[in-house]
């Protein structure tokens, strides 16, 4: 039963109105699905969030949107939300072009509506995954919610609900590490170690970006995918008390000194 | 019309890594001679790479050949380390992201020649374009009271080998796109613009497979370049794809300045590593130093110039197909 996908190329021209044709190329791999009415359900669910949360933001400048905690929340309900239409295993979630086409086609409106910034300006395509395919909104939603889920009959733990949305994105998502869902886990456990706070770090922004550096390299000795819960907290427990013990943790203050911009290197 | 020229040489490297367990003396080259077979009739590979077309993945039935592991056993027994070892197959995917173990065995049930590995759970692993399967000794608990220069905690290996299954085709960082005068201006671009670059993948993302940049270049320069082959051309050619590798550079120049590593595989990586090579004896380049000459110093972009000036010769000679 085929499974709708398509190109980074061709669904750039279609957000960029450079085509108004929304032919998708379908792949005949995998069990039948309704792909189109699951995720169009889910941009159903998803849009009444929205509207709470662009209510909320409507008397905030710009810049604050994006730290806002409403978006945070937001995602962890999107989180939930693709991941529940989404079937539990089919070949089509091994297919980039298949994440591609979620993204562009039934979810859209609510990525653009996530990343709608200063009047007519277009989200980035990086989070349709075009660019950069880890960016993709759909997938590291359903991401996110696949590795906050130990027992599929119960659905993602409140994991989901801790750490900030950057915070995923650098720490998770981009290291070889994140693959691992034991040790993802611990990761976020030993940052966001409580529940009822789900956005307060024990670590400032910087010793976060060391306790992830520490872990690779003790990975690369490591195989971690042999890690279970327990051995992955007690691999943190011990990486968290060597970060403690070298220089003590600095301020828990999230966020670093801004760079200054670099001049063109275009000489 | 787009056609695809291939930056010649996205060579791997496989560094050796510089492990802390300097009592295992050799031992970590146990599984050196491990192999792979993927279909009963196939001969066994060698690896790290084995090339294999997407559509044959789902059907693989692996089976993992091993050396002779009795003087490892051994060994691991001197060291107290027998006890705790195991030998663990595990597996990696690119998307969805996961790593899991696929096999664990004592030792008992390793003595076999082959281990059949569950064939269902691999090709589970294996959808996509590219898979990875380990095979590797490691310590299967805790063994806290090892003494210095041992593995101790669970996970930790003494011996491994990777087996990279899937499309090995060569990395084609960019496309080439020739552009009619009109269409400059639909971009919002000057009449007679030379060239630009246009961003369609990442360039510090782990396994990049597609291409990260088009070069779109002018009609008349397009037509010049790639339908004449005399030498003035080749020359044009050369100087062309130098300020291209820069330009390619420059427009990612956000994404490198915020790398703190390079991720593996990654074509920051891969021009990190050529960047190196190219640059000759008493010049060592890093991803720190590339940063550097982005930011402000002047010395260094200049030496980036000319390093690039080295490696875009051999993607002139790539290039030399169209």
């Amino acid at each position: 039963m085929p499974y709708p996908t398509v190109s980074s190329a061709r669904a750039k021209e279609v957000l960029l109105g450079r085509t108004a044709s929304t032919d998708v190329l379908e792949k005949p791999q995998g069990p039948p699905y309704s792909w189109e009415e699951k995720l169009a359900s889910a941009a159903r669910q998803l849009e009444p969030l929205l509207g709470d949360v662009e209510s909320q933001l409507v008397a905030l400048a710009p810049v604050k949107r994006k730290m806002s905690e409403a978006w945070r929340s937001f995602e962890v309900s999107a989180a939930r939300t693709i991941h529940d239409a989404m079937p539990r295993t089919h070949e089509a979630l091994s297919d980039r072009e298949f994440w591609t086409w979620a993204a562009c086609f039934p979810l859209r409106d609510v990525i653009r509506r996530r990343y709608a910034g200063k009047p007519k300006h277009a989200p980035a395509l990086e989070n349709f995954g075009i660019g950069s395919f880890s960016e993709n909104f759909v997938y590291r939603s359903w991401l996110r919610a696949e590795i906050c889920t130990v027992d599929p009959e119960d659905g993602p733990c409140d994991l989901i609900e801790r750490g900030s949305i950057d915070f995923w994105r650098s720490h998770i998502f981009r290291q070889r590490y994140g693959a691992s869902p034991a040790l993802a886990r611990a990761f976020v456990r030993a940052v966001y170690p409580h529940a009822e706070e789900p956005t307060k770090a024990t670590l400032s922004g910087p010793d976060i970006r060391q306790l992830a550096k520490n872990i690779r390299k003790v990975a690369s000795n490591l195989l971690v995918a042999t890690l279970d819960e327990h051995a992955a907290e007690e691999l943190l427990r011990r990486e968290m008390t060597r970060l403690r013990g070298n220089d003590g943790p600095r301020l828990a203050r999230e966020g670093t000194r801004k760079e200054s911009p670099p001049r063109s290197a275009l000489r | 019309m787009t056609t695809t020229a291939p930056l010649a040489g996205a060579v791997r490297t496989e560094p050796r890594l510089v492990r802390p367990f300097f009592a295992l003396r050799g031992l970590d080259e146990a599984l050196d001679g491990a192999r792979l077979r993927l279909f009963p009739d196939d001969p066994p590979a060698d690896g790290p790479s084995i090339p294999l077309p997407p559509d044959r993945m789902g059907d693989v039935e692996p089976v993992v050949l091993l050396p002779s592991l009795e003087d490892v056993w051994q060994r691991l027994g001197k060291l107290g380390l027998r006890e705790t070892v195991r030998l663990v197959v595990t597996g990696f995917r690119e998307l969805p992201r996961l790593e899991t173990v696929v096999a664990t065995l004592p030792e008992s049930e390793v003595a076999r020649d082959e281990i059949h590995l569950p064939a269902q759970e691999v090709r589970l692993l294996f959808r996509g374009r590219r898979a990875e399967l380990r095979v590797a000794l490691c310590l299967d608990r805790d063994a806290a009271a090892a003494g210095p220069g041992l593995p101790r905690w669970k996970g930790h290996w003494i011996a491994s080998k990777r087996f990279r299954v899937g499309t090995t085709e060569e990395r084609r960082l960019f496309d080439v796109e020739r552009v009619e005068e009109e269409r400059w201006t639909q971009l919002g671009f000057p009449r007679e613009t030379l060239f630009r670059i246009e961003k369609v993948g990442a360039i510090d993302e782990e396994d990049e497979e597609g291409k990260i940049a088009v070069l779109q270049l002018h009609a008349s320069v397009y037509d010049k370049l790639f339908q004449r082959q005399d030498k003035a051309v080749r020359a044009a050619k050369t100087l062309l794809f130098e300020h291209v590798a820069l330009a390619i550079v420059d427009a990612f120049r956000t994404e490198i300045l915020e790398s703190e590593e390079p991720a593996p595989r990654s074509v920051l990586a891969g021009l990190v590593d050529r960047l190196s090579r190219a640059a000759g004896s008493g010049e060592r380049w890093d991803l720190e130093r590339l940063k550097k000459a982005l930011r402000d110093d002047d010395e260094d972009w200049q030496k980036l110039r000319a390093v690039f000036s080295r490696i875009s010769k051999s993607v002139e000679s790539v290039a030399r197909g169209f």
